[in-house]
């Protein structure tokens, strides 16, 4: 157990070493990339058809608006736009295609960056002569992390899993009920943009208090020109993702990760 | 490391999830009247189907809610279990054996099943149907040396057990909190039920 359990993999194409984990603690991760106009319906309607020959699941769904009437005792909806997602049979996967985006989400248990890329790449190579992927103006990449935690919330958050600290002055005293840190960051000279949310939350494990790591990186300023350059920015946020997790969380955090 | 700990970092490991056929009769406990143990089947909300379209959704929404669910535990779960759960659920949410009346599962009896298995850890996977509420209702030993459980949503559930004395079958039931089904149990020889060796049926 421990250490010894943690497998050291080469990533060929960028050089970077990662670890991966038995148990990962990732409760969803999800990449979305946005385009820069709107994508006619009938287009997201190819694309899904495309996306169904790899997912099981089809559902079709309508952004709509709600208008109360209070005195008139009414409510009326307006459809502003469509949403076609795809998932796997054990809804795990999924792809949704909305009017300006295309959204990738992994439930656990994750696979591993290998898996889940993949499967993103699959399925933009099945659409990418459908979907506008030459005026991509956004990409974002989002890690929500649960650990699952036997420690209490009395001495702050519990440095021997987390790294972050919660710097708080005496007079506040050690009987925190709940705590939550929200942080945004440039980083880079090329900058990639990162909102971090950490805090306590229920644990859906009886007994225990969960610690959620929330890391969510966005590239705003820097549109790719292709696919190819789509999967350069992906590469390079997925590496600044690994350094600011693997730094934040703990040897004994990650021997947890490996039961 | 404490023993809360541990309970984490050992995956639940049940060996597999088997569809056992409770003979329990309905009068003696009615939850399991509509028990509903069909044949796998695909659902693809794309068919053509236009008779069933409703109930294929109503069917599909509950059972995506439920995997969902699954998911915000399943770094804790044994994969193969999971997918085995996750059949079951597929089996008796299946269109084709749906009857009028019956209610798809409920979320938050999902939830109160897994979270009776973190604080239970049986070793023994139990035989998995549906209330006609839409709760999960698990069912641990066979014949007539037996326990069943409906898990309401919340904490709440209802247990049977049954057992052969002396020729004659007793059966004592109630309702209780998952975390104090230990001690309701304790009468009982519940280690023999949840650390039963699985028999593949």
């Amino acid at each position: 157990m421990g250490g010894e359990c943690i497998r050291f993999m080469a990533i060929a194409e960028s050089g970077s070493i990662t670890k991966t984990y038995g148990a990962p603690p990732i409760v969803e991760a999800v990449v979305e990339v946005r385009f820069s106009s709107p994508v006619a319906r009938k287009k997201m309607d190819q694309a899904t058809k495309r996306l169904t020959h790899f997912y099981a699941v089809r559902t079709d769904m309508k952004n709509r608006t709600v208008q109360f009437n209070v005195a008139a005792k009414v409510a009326d909806f307006t459809d502003v736009g469509d949403i076609f997602k795809v998932s796997s049979a054990q809804e795990s996967e999924s792809a949704t295609i909305g009017e300006n985006s295309i959204t990738f989400s992994q439930l656990a248990p994750y696979p591993g960056w290998d898996v889940f890329s993949a499967r993103i790449y699959r399925d933009i190579e099945s659409v990418k002569k459908i979907l506008p992927f030459g005026s991509i103006n956004r990409v974002g990449m989002r890690y929500i992390n649960r650990i699952d935690l036997a420690a209490g919330l009395k001495q702050g958050f519990p440095s021997d899993f987390i790294q972050i600290k919660l710097g708080l002055p005496k007079a506040y005293g050690k009987n925190i009920v709940h705590a939550a840190i929200g942080c945004q960051f440039d980083i880079g000279d090329d900058p990639l943009r990162v909102i971090l949310n950490t805090g306590f939350a229920d644990s859906p494990i009886p007994g225990l208090k969960s610690m959620v790591l929330d890391l969510d990186i966005i590239a705003e300023n820097r549109p790719p020109a292709d696919v190819k350059g789509l999967f350069a920015i992906l590469s390079e946020m997925r590496d600044l993702k690994n350094e600011l997790f693997e730094s934040s969380i703990t040897e004994t955090a990650r021997k947890r990760f490996n039961p | 490391m404490s023993a809360l700990q541990t309970q984490v970092s050992d995956k639940i490991n049940f060996p597999r999830l088997y569809l056992q056929k409770p003979d329990i009769t309905k009068r003696s406990f009615e939850f399991l009247e509509n028990a509903n143990q069909s044949a796998v089947k695909t659902y693809n909300p794309t068919e053509n189907r236009p008779d069933n379209v409703i109930l294929q959704e109503r069917l599909f929404t509950a059972l995506a809610e439920a995997k969902v669910l699954t998911s915000q535990v399943a770094m804790h779960l044994n994969r193969s279990w999971r997918d085995r759960f996750f059949a079951n659920l597929d089996r008796l949410h299946d269109p084709e054996d749906w009857e009028d009346g019956d209610e798809a599962i409920v979320g938050g009896s999902v939830l109160a099943f897994l979270r009776a298995m973190f604080l239970w850890l049986p070793k023994t996977t139990p035989g998995i149907a549906l209330s006609n509420r839409g709760n999960i209702v698990s069912v641990w030993g066979r014949d007539l040396e037996r326990l069943t459980v409906e898990f309401y949503p919340e904490v709440e559930l209802a247990w049977l057990v049954t057992r052969q004395i002396e020729g004659f079958v007793e059966r004592t039931s109630g309702l209780t909190i998952d975390s104090a089904m230990m001690r309701v149990l304790s009468p009982y020889p519940q280690r023999a039920w949840f650390d039963a060796p699985n028999e593949k049926i």
